[in-house]
């Protein structure tokens, strides 16, 4: 019994020692974070940008940026674009070369995210996040938008594809409805913007319901999706698996002569 | 007498079959297991035919529309073509549709597989030499027909996916010089998309094709028995002889077996992995795309021509010459006109017009393998290519990138495979090894005349060389220690 | 001779080999047969794709393993060597042959005037013989003037895949939409894509830049002059657009020409205007044949 005692004893104290390091290292910002106002919070986002963002956009959000290959924020999509870059891991910018086009894991928490969508947007005078609820939309009418809209660049079942140059179509089978929305609304990288007419509010909802469906995989009835890529994979599954497979029968039951 | 003694005895009687059928039974057929290649190929077709019967049955071969009220919820309501209905209806509310569905279009994928790897082994062993031209004729005309009946039979569904590939069709048909755009209309129906295409692709994929196929294969087989099988070179085999086991009982067992596997290979995978899952691509409209966008492999080929081509467009007195000519008429017409008369002009080449019954090994034909070599490694670009988007994002580099270095691949590659082939097939024919074993060195002594002689060593299965047990032995003549 | 004795002709005693194989033969079939019954339970309880493919693999499998292993260790199996007969019937085989063709037609084949009776042959032959490829012209109808013709006509109000006029003020920067005729939605031919650019980017010849409303609506043919996919992706911000099945890569800014990819030809663009209620309107047909290359596409009907 002592030695159970001691033993949680000392799991205990090296939990408390070791915790500061699991968390990030503004842990103990955050808890102050959620208790302030939205000017503390535009503050916040402001100490945010200065810390993180200025060395390449710029000083000002609105002005120019740094460098010639890097956007400023000015016309990017403001407060929407800020929060689908951090949410996504997208930014800050790891790769040496290229656009961020690669998720990632988030560098940001919550809150910080949205101070700094907030600052960002009030800066360029665009603050609107928008709102998403794929419950209320209807997947057969996001179907026939995604087709009419999406599947081009994604793929009609969300596989994503090259566009040529540096340039991908991600696959949106890993893709929250936020995503989608603020996507839509942004433009970001090559993505043209859809809002308005038949993307509206309720065009929105329905598309991501449409991309909700795709990622459960319920409707791959037919067995392993080989990425969904198309014949391309089929074809190699085909003489590799079929073929190869059947080639070697031949080989155990024919002679060797 | 037994029931099976007065069958026997009964049909004899009406068509005089028990010597013939004696005959044929006892027929011997050679043993090498590259022989049942041709064998997995047939074997698919069964497959094809027993599972695109009951196809046959669901299948409505019709452009006309109507409202979807089936099992795939995102569609519910959406007007769409009575074919795709059809294929919906097959795949989701019709026991067992699914799997024959994906079963039959698996088989149609390694059934062209099996024709390609097929026609490999009869073109690098000769077999196609007098006097067997006519059969082989009679398979590159094979595999053309396998290749029409799986495009005829993936644009069945009028699924988005195929339909953009039959959009493709009508530009290269387009493209044919003088009379191309009348082969468009008629072929069609009229100007794309003319709804009667799904109607008379059915015709072609269900009726013309098959019978084709079936009359073909079988005149195939019988000039195969007519003429006897070929063998590969060894001991007591000559070409005045075939040496070998029965049809009966050995062949026709191992054939059952193969037939067996075949089908249960193909029934796996069209249980287990999806393939064409046409309620995700949505129904065919002309307006709409989706990437990546690529053709089955077996016409990927000609998918990835067309990327690989320049935009090579020409107006000849007012007329226009396509850019999709040279990729897609010209480029294939040459390679598949190379491949039909191929034992005629490989005649000319070598000026050898005897029978031949005995096989070579590649290595016994280098130019003709390193030809061979280089005429896949053509294709194998062009498969490259017709995926380069896929593969851009695989390995992370942009489609032009890929596009530029199978082009030069396209052009340069040939040549240097054929070269290195050309030269390892005599290196491999002067030394004697085999290609895959491990080299276990060579053994040199003195002749009784003074000069050397060279023997390759058997390696033990250890792998070691073991002196007293050389391989076969090199010819006099060539007694000459061969460059490692 | 009855079943008994001819079963016992093949030899006495198996081998231990034989033995083992028959054993193995005998596990085999007796999976075949679990998996045919479990296959039925399958189906009439409804079916599953998966346990179905496993089922029939595994049936297969096991049969198929039955009669390699019965053919490899339980036949009796020797190598035989057969001749080869001569294929060729030899000259007097074919000298036969004439002789039959020619003993029977004697008269006919002598006649005089045989070769004038030949050539009519051949006429009735020929014209009769294309004339059977008459219905073959049924099939369709002569191309005319479709191919370079489509829906759109001066006036026509431009809508999107719903109907719904497109309103001039409606597209945000750097949207796009794919729009039709009024009346033909859906219409192939007439598939086009409405883009809205930056106002002064675009770098067209005074009169093709007359036809796009504002400086900054411009329309182009959505079918890929190489080989007719739509080309439906459109990268904002290079302003060009992608065809996703040969590559083929347009700028829009500079009258979609091709700068890359295996297309030779611009797509056609589309003369636009705004009507008196803010609507986009077409002021005629494409500039140019829309789609691929075809024989006489430079010489219009």
């Amino acid at each position: 019994m002592r030695r159970t005692l001691v033993l949680l004893g000392g799991i205990g104290l090296l939990a408390l020692l070791l915790a500061p390091a699991t968390g990030s290292a503004s842990a103990p910002r955050a808890a102050r974070v959620r208790a302030q106002t939205a000017q503390d919070t535009l503050e916040f986002g402001r100490d945010l940008y200065q810390q993180g963002c200025v060395s390449c956009h710029g000083r000002d959000p609105n002005g120019p940026s740094n460098y010639a290959t890097v956007p400023s924020l000015k016309d990017v999509g403001g407060a929407a674009a800020v929060d689908w870059v951090l949410r996504t891991g997208r930014m800050p910018w790891r790769s040496t070369v290229g656009p961020a086009i690669e998720r990632g894991k988030p560098k940001y928490n919550q809150s910080e995210i949205r101070a700094l969508s907030l600052y960002v947007g009030e800066a360029v005078g665009d603050s609107d996040l928008p709102g998403v609820d794929p419950g209320q939309g209807d997947v057969i009418r996001g179907r026939s938008l995604y087709a009419q809209a999406c599947s081009a660049c994604h793929g009609m079942n969300g596989a994503g594809a090259a566009l040529g140059g540096a340039n991908i179509a991600p696959a949106l089978q890993g893709v929250s409805s936020q995503d989608v929305a603020e996507a839509m609304k942004i433009g970001p990288g090559v993505m043209p913007v859809f809002e308005g007419g038949d993307y509206d509010a309720a065009g929105v909802n329905s598309i991501a319901a449409y991309v909700d469906s795709l990622k459960t995989g319920k409707d791959d009835v037919g067995g392993a999706p080989i990425g969904g890529k198309g014949p391309v994979p089929e074809g190699f599954v085909a003489w590799v698996v079929g073929l190869g497979v059947l080639v070697l029968i031949a080989k155990r039951i024919g002679g060797k002569q | 007498m037994s029931m099976l003694e007065k069958s026997v005895k009964y049909v004899d009687e009406r068509l005089g079959a028990a010597s013939f059928a004696r005959t044929a039974l006892r027929k011997v057929f050679p043993d090498h297991w590259s022989f049942l290649l041709g064998e997995i190929a047939l074997f698919c077709l069964v497959v094809l035919i027993f599972t695109g019967v009951f196809l046959t049955f669901f299948y409505t071969p019709d452009a006309r529309l109507l409202t979807y009220e089936g099992a795939y919820a995102p569609l519910r309501g959406q007007e769409i073509s009575a074919a795709y209905e059809s294929t919906l209806r097959l795949s989701f509310e019709v026991r067992a549709g699914l799997i024959m569905r994906q079963t039959h279009h698996w088989a149609a994928l390694v059934f062209v597989a099996a024709i390609v790897i097929h026609l490999c082994r009869v073109f690098f062993t000769g077999a196609f030499r007098r006097p067997r031209e006519l059969n082989w004729v009679i398979g590159v005309v094979l595999l053309l027909l396998a290749m029409a009946e799986g495009l005829t039979g993936y644009s069945l569904p009028d699924d988005l996916l195929s339909g953009i590939g039959l959009r493709i069709v009508n530009a290269v048909v387009l493209a044919i010089p003088v009379v191309g755009t009348w082969i468009a209309s008629l072929l069609f129906g009229g100007e794309f998309p003319a709804p009667d295409i799904i109607s008379r692709l059915f015709v072609f994929h269900v009726m013309l094709l098959p019978a084709l196929l079936l009359g073909l294969v079988g005149l195939h087989i019988a000039i195969l028995v007519l003429q006897k099988h070929t063998q590969f070179p060894g001991p007591g085999r000559t070409e005045r002889n075939v040496v070998g086991k029965r049809l009966w009982p050995e062949q026709t067992f191992k054939s059952v077996a193969l037939l067996l596997f075949t089908t249960a290979v193909l029934a796996g995978m069209g249980g287990l992995a999806q393939i064409n899952p046409v309620w995700q691509y949505g129904p065919y409209e002309p307006f709409n795309v989706t990437s990546p966008a690529q053709p089955d492999w077996y016409i990927g080929f000609l998918d990835g021509a067309l990327r690989l081509a320049g935009p090579w467009r020409f107006q000849v007195f007012g007329y226009e010459i396509s850019e999709l000519f040279w990729p897609a008429i010209v480029v294939p017409g040459i390679a598949f006109g190379i491949l039909t008369l191929w034992p005629w002009l490989e005649r000319r080449l070598t000026k050898d017009r005897a029978e031949h019954h005995l096989l070579d090994r590649p290595r016994d034909a280098p130019m003709r393998t390193a030809i061979g070599a280089a005429g896949l490694w053509m294709f194998f670009v062009m498969f490259l290519e017709g995926g380069n988007d896929i593969f851009g994002v695989l390995l992370d580099v942009s489609v032009e990138s890929i596009t530029r270095v199978l082009q030069v691949a396209f052009v340069v590659g040939p040549v240097a495979i054929g070269a290195a082939t050309y030269f390892i097939c005599r290196s491999l024919k002067t030394s004697q090894l085999h290609p895959a074993r491990a080299n276990a060195g060579l053994s040199l002594r003195r002749t009784a005349a003074g000069g050397y002689e060279t023997t390759p060593l058997d390696p033990t299965p250890d792998g070691h060389a073991d002196e007293t047990r050389p391989a076969a032995p090199v010819p006099a003549s060539e007694g000459r220690p061969s460059a490692p | 001779m009855d079943d008994g004795q001819r079963r016992d002709r093949a030899g006495g005693e198996l081998t231990g080999e034989q033995r083992r194989a028959e054993r193995r033969i005998a596990v085999a079939l007796a999976v075949t047969t679990l998996c045919g019954i479990a296959l039925f339970v399958v189906y009439f309880r409804g079916g599953q794709t998966q346990v179905e493919g496993t089922l029939f693999a595994a049936a297969f499998l096991s049969l198929g393993y039955a009669v390699a292993v019965w053919a490899e260790k339980l036949l009796d199996a020797r190598e035989v060597s057969e001749d080869r007969h001569e294929l060729t019937s030899g000259p007097a085989g074919r000298q036969a042959l004439e002789d039959a063709l020619g003993e029977e037609a004697g008269p006919v084949l002598r006649h005089p005037r045989r070769s004038f009776l030949v050539k009519l042959l051949a006429a009735a032959g020929g014209a009769l013989g294309l004339a059977l490829f008459l219905p073959v012209l049924s099939l369709g109808p002569a191309p005319g003037r479709t191919l370079f013709e489509t829906g759109w006509r001066k006036g026509k109000k431009v809508v999107d895949e719903n109907g719904k006029a497109v309103a001039f003020d409606e597209l945000p920067d750097d949207g796009y939409l794919t729009v039709f005729p009024e009346g033909e939605v859906g219409r192939s031919d007439s598939q086009a894509l409405l883009i809205k650019v930056p106002r002064g980017t675009l770098r067209l010849p005074a009169d093709r830049l007359a036809a796009v409303p504002g400086g900054t609506h411009v329309a182009y043919s959505k079918i890929c002059t190489h080989a007719g996919c739509p080309v439906g992706l459109y990268r904002a911000q290079t302003r060009s657009l992608i065809c996703p099945c040969h590559q083929s890569q347009f700028d829009v800014l500079n009258g979609c020409k091709p700068y890359f990819g295996p297309a030779a030809e611009p797509l056609p663009q589309l003369p636009l205007s705004v009507d008196s209620e803010g609507n986009l309107v077409a002021e005629g047909d494409f500039f140019a044949p829309v789609g691929p290359s075809f024989w006489n596409r430079g010489r219009k009907p």
